[in-house]
């Protein structure tokens, strides 16, 4: 699986210029997106996941600035590279993008069929009613019932899910190799969440296209993605298999993300929040950013950024609690739950 | 629909004949008649006060008043005897609404314009010098534009005729007197609506499918503010309305604004409650036309 | 490979003070953050100070220029004084006491001709019976001013008043009231004003009365949406449960809290007010002569604009940037209150 990445993303800053001063939104994050894989984004808000998904798309603001030696590979070519003409024949057609909010993200004087087959008719020069056409076949494919009846809706009429389903055909019109969700269910009723997240996994079944999946939420991520990635102020600190996050988790701001997740056997009252907030990316701290909240935090943590330490081929955490020199400390009593059943698992594996 | 716009139409039918109502009874304590001039003799005051119904009883009168008015009929001038009220208006009114027109059109057509080119031009030069002409457009009332419009073109440079009505060279003038105000509040309207439509989710989507500047704007910014600005031909067809009485006056065009500003000095009470009247009604038609067309040209708006 | 000691690797846990929860920048109140960000408003400022320099102006004056001297004039000099251009008595073209008349070739000393005593200027001329220009320009300054200012605070009090009332009782008096609304703004406030110019007959109190008539409106309808969302807001079902009375919640809780939007609309009614005097003046329903307002003083000159424009100009001048350094603190105030309708 991991020899066939299709999506590389190398050293990414994104610094934005304001009058404060410049944000250092993304600070040197590399990760691979394998073919028809589901990379989950975790992270709180202002961890940078969403900076990461409108750089993957070109749509960061005027005011963001690149520095030349970041790379996003995309067959063979550097995105960073592109002009605006050229940014436009991949945007909605090599990779497209899911929104957070249904209600406000489609145009509510357009109907919705229309809306639907705009990216046929542009990547695909399609005639207006061959695209219509098509986007009626998307309409059913995302489930909307009587699609015949409904194509010619304007948004308003439409419930949040069944917005939210046409924002999934919008995304899905020019098949799309990667497609990226930025919180495609947080706007949502926690049914239609399930049934959106649902049709998203069977349609990349489909389509065998890739996913990267932003959300701040855990839970949704267990069902749905392959691979995870855990973001904090701007950088990755932890990325793996599903199963090592969840089961085999090293960085205490996992720890820290899995123990604010309602899980099935939680009991009443256990949660627990990350105490404190993110850090001001206007002046990143030195070393761990993540020192000032970390119970963990090591002297070091505040004089040098830790590196990433090997868990297995597939499992990194930058934490220096995984250098050799560092103590030993006990984690939370549900993250050491949760490591007894990776031993579990390994055992039975092995 | 069509019940909505009935609803419609009798609550304007209420509001006409309360404004009738109301003129007609501020019309009898009005200070002062035409008729006491000293020279008159009682028998020609008699004379008078009968051409002119005045000897009825007052509810009569206001019968009288009020049939006649639904036909149309808004009596006899005191001004300019056996003349009907609604021959005057009848001549008139079609000047002033192709003046009004004109103006309309004008000043709505230049405000989309320059309202959106502010917006695709957001903080620079260009927007800058709309904003400059559009604040200005506001402050300055369409009286003393039309005055600065017949002072440089009148009398400085004299291009176009400064008074009169008939050709399309005298409607100019006028038509940019009056139009001024109109682009100016369209403008920053449509620059605002704009700007918002651009920073929408739903324009980001656009993006995100490939759209290039050019399609977004015409696809789907354009659309979704231009449609708010119908709420604005309300308001400005009032503001036209009394802008062009003094328009009229100053260009001296024969329009149903310069006839109410005459009749005021001579107190010709029958011309100005019927100008009242078609004032209000023409106001009335006016909202209720451009709440239908916002319900036909947006979706998300039905008429109940 | 790296510098770092043994004893770099001993956990001392999230000891430093800013992990716990804190909001960086220091709180200010809302009026201080609205004045922060109006200041950074070059042209809402400058208009700020026009207008409060053209205000105190306006009050000092009644000591400088009392009416009296600006309406007087000597009946047996007009031929003297009349129409006189304005003299700074510098050779400044156009602002030496000479003017061009159309059609002829030169400038006349119109005060040599007229037999103006040697030394007498009017800086900005004088009208067509003598008086000086720049005296009832303060004066019809003043008159405006008022007007308008006087107008607008009746607005207010209707505005808000109604507007609070119906959003705060809800139901059918609400609804009434809207309806009453409704019928009031499908009147062209021209016959509004006009009705109540007739009826009142003309003078200050009269116009000041029907300009107030026909303002009030937009402001009630906005005081009233926003009280219908405000009355929802935990604050206010608080102090509703709390059993203080209803006067008591609109003056403590609502009116502060919409406050913003208030100064905002009164900044818009004052020009529209000031305007509607003009138009009352023109149309022979403005202030009772000699009395001048900038309105009337504008409709008076108009008949001579051909050979006197002078005349027309200071007024109008006058008139247009009172009403632009309005609209630009009103536009200012409106982004300072609401950062997020200005933001990039």
């Amino acid at each position: 699986m991991l020899n066939n990445p299709i999506l590389k993303v190398e050293n990414l800053h994104v610094n934005f210029n304001t009058y404060a001063g410049t944000v250092q939104a993304i600070r040197d994050v590399s990760f691979d997106l394998n073919k028809g894989e589901t990379l989950a984004i975790v992270g709180e808000s202002g961890s940078g996941k969403s900076v990461t998904t409108k750089t993957l798309m070109g749509l960061n603001a005027k005011n963001a600035a690149i520095p030349d030696n970041s790379r996003l590979l995309f067959k063979d070519r550097n995105l960073l590279d592109l002009t605006e003409n050229e940014w436009q024949s991949v945007r909605g057609n090599e990779i497209a993008m899911i929104f957070q909010d249904p209600m406000t993200s489609l145009d509510p004087t357009m109907k919705i069929g229309m809306q639907i087959a705009e990216p046929l008719i542009k990547h695909r020069q399609m005639k207006k009613e061959d695209a219509l056409a098509r986007a009626l076949e998307l309409m059913k494919g995302v489930g909307i019932p009587n699609a015949e009846e409904h194509i010619n809706d304007y948004p308003h009429q439409w419930s949040g899910g069944m917005r939210q389903r046409a924002v999934v055909a919008i995304a899905l019109a020019a098949d799309p190799e990667i497609l990226i969700a930025d919180e495609p269910t947080t706007a949502l009723d926690v049914t239609i969440q399930a049934q959106i997240l649902n049709l998203m996994k069977q349609l990349q079944e489909e389509t065998a296209s890739s996913i990267i999946f932003i959300t701040h939420d855990l839970g949704v991520v267990a069902g749905m993605a392959d691979r995870v990635a855990v973001m904090y102020a701007g950088k990755i600190v932890e990325y793996g298999t599903v199963d090592e996050i969840f089961f085999n988790p090293q960085h205490p701001y996992t720890w820290g993300l899995l123990n604010s997740m309602p899980t099935t056997d939680t009991e009443v009252g256990s949660l627990e929040a990350i105490p404190g907030t993110p850090p001001d990316l206007l002046e990143p701290p030195k070393g761990d950013a993540f020192a000032s909240r970390n119970v963990y935090a090591l002297a070091i943590d505040s004089k040098e950024e830790p590196p990433f330490f090997k868990v297995s081929d597939t499992h990194y955490a930058a934490t220096w609690l995984l250098d050799e020199r560092a103590p030993k400390v006990t984690p939370p009593e549900k993250i050491q739950k949760r490591w007894a059943h990776w031993q579990e698992i390994q055992g039975q594996e092995a | 629909m069509w019940k909505y716009i009935l609803k419609r139409l009798v609550l304007m039918i209420f509001t006409l004949f309360l404004v009738i109502t109301a003129t007609f009874f501020l019309m009898q304590i009005m200070p002062g008649t035409p008729f006491n001039n000293p020279k008159l003799t009682p028998e020609a005051l008699a004379q008078l006060k009968t051409t002119y119904g005045l000897d009825l009883p007052l509810w009569q009168q206001y019968l009288n008043y009020l049939v006649g008015a639904a036909h149309g009929d808004f009596g006899i001038s005191f001004q300019y005897q056996n003349q009907p009220v609604s021959m005057l208006i009848g001549q008139r009114l079609p000047v002033s609404a192709q003046l009004g027109a004109q103006a309309l059109v004008v000043g709505v057509i230049v405000g989309l314009f320059m309202g959106a080119i502010s917006a695709r031009n957001k903080n620079n030069k260009i927007d800058g010098v709309s904003g400059i002409l559009s604040t200005l457009g506001i402050s300055v009332p369409s009286f003393i534009l039309g005055i600065i419009l017949v002072y440089l073109f009148g009398f400085k440079w004299p291009l176009f005729p400064v008074s009169g009505w008939g050709t399309f060279s005298q409607t100019i003038l006028p038509t940019l007197a009056l139009a001024a105000s109109p682009a100016a509040v369209t403008t920053r309207f449509v620059r605002s609506e704009m700007i918002e439509s651009l920073g929408s989710d739903y324009v980001q989507l656009a993006k995100a499918k490939g759209l290039s500047d050019k399609e977004i704007v015409n696809k789907h910014a354009y659309r979704n503010s231009m449609i708010p600005v119908l709420t604005l031909i309300g308001p400005m067809a009032a503001a036209l309305l009394t802008g062009s009485t003094l328009i009229e006056q100053i260009f001296s065009i024969p329009g149903i604004g310069q006839q109410f500003v005459l009749s005021i000095p001579s107190k010709d009470f029958p011309v100005i409650m019927g100008t009242t009247i078609v004032y209000a009604a023409m106001l009335m038609v006016m909202i209720l036309i451009t709440d239908i067309l916002t319900a036909i040209v947006d979706p998300r708006v039905r008429l109940q | 490979m790296m510098a770092a000691n043994t004893e770099d690797f001993v956990i001392v846990g999230a000891q430093s003070s800013d992990a716990n929860e804190h909001i960086a920048k220091p709180a200010l109140s809302f009026w201080q953050d609205a004045w922060r960000r109006l200041k950074l408003n070059k042209l809402a400022v400058i208009s700020m100070w026009f207008l409060i320099f053209i205000m105190a102006f306006a009050v000092v004056s009644n000591i400088l220029v009392p009416q009296k001297a600006a309406n007087s004039f000597n009946s047996d000099k007009v031929g003297v004084y009349k129409n006189l251009p304005p003299n700074s008595g510098l050779p400044i073209p156009g602002w030496d006491g000479k003017i061009k008349a159309p059609g002829d070739n030169s400038a006349t000393d119109v005060y040599a001709s007229q037999g103006v005593p040697d030394g007498k200027k009017f800086i900005l001329g004088t009208d067509n019976i003598g008086r000086s220009v720049a005296k009832r320009v303060i004066v019809g300054l003043r008159i405006s001013l008022l007007v308008a200012i006087v107008a607008t605070l009746i607005d207010l009090l209707i505005g808000v008043a109604y507007g609070v009332f119906s959003g705060w009782k809800g139901g059918w008096i609400d609804n009434v009231m809207q309806r009453i609304i409704e019928i009031l703004s499908s009147i062209p406030n021209l016959i509004i004003v006009t009705m109540l110019g007739l009826l009142l007959g003309s003078g200050v109190l009269s116009i000041i009365l029907a300009i107030a008539m026909t303002g009030w409106l937009s402001m009630a309808r906005q005081v009233r949406n926003m009280t219908l969302s405000l009355k929802e807001r935990d604050y206010v079902l608080a102090a509703k449960s709390l059993g203080e009375s209803s006067t008591k919640i609109a003056i403590k809780h609502l009116i502060p809290n919409m406050a913003g939007t208030i100064i905002v609309q009164v900044m818009m009614t004052v020009p529209n007010a000031i305007m509607f005097e003009a138009v009352l003046s023109a149309i022979n329903l403005g202030v009772k002569p000699p009395t001048a307002s900038l309105g009337s003083l504008i409709a008076d000159a108009q008949a001579m604009l051909q050979f006197y424009p002078y005349q027309i100009l200071i007024p109008a001048v006058m008139l247009v940037l009172i009403s632009l350094a309005f609209i630009l603190l009103g536009d200012g105030l409106r982004d300072a209150f609401d950062p997020r309708a200005s933001e990039d």
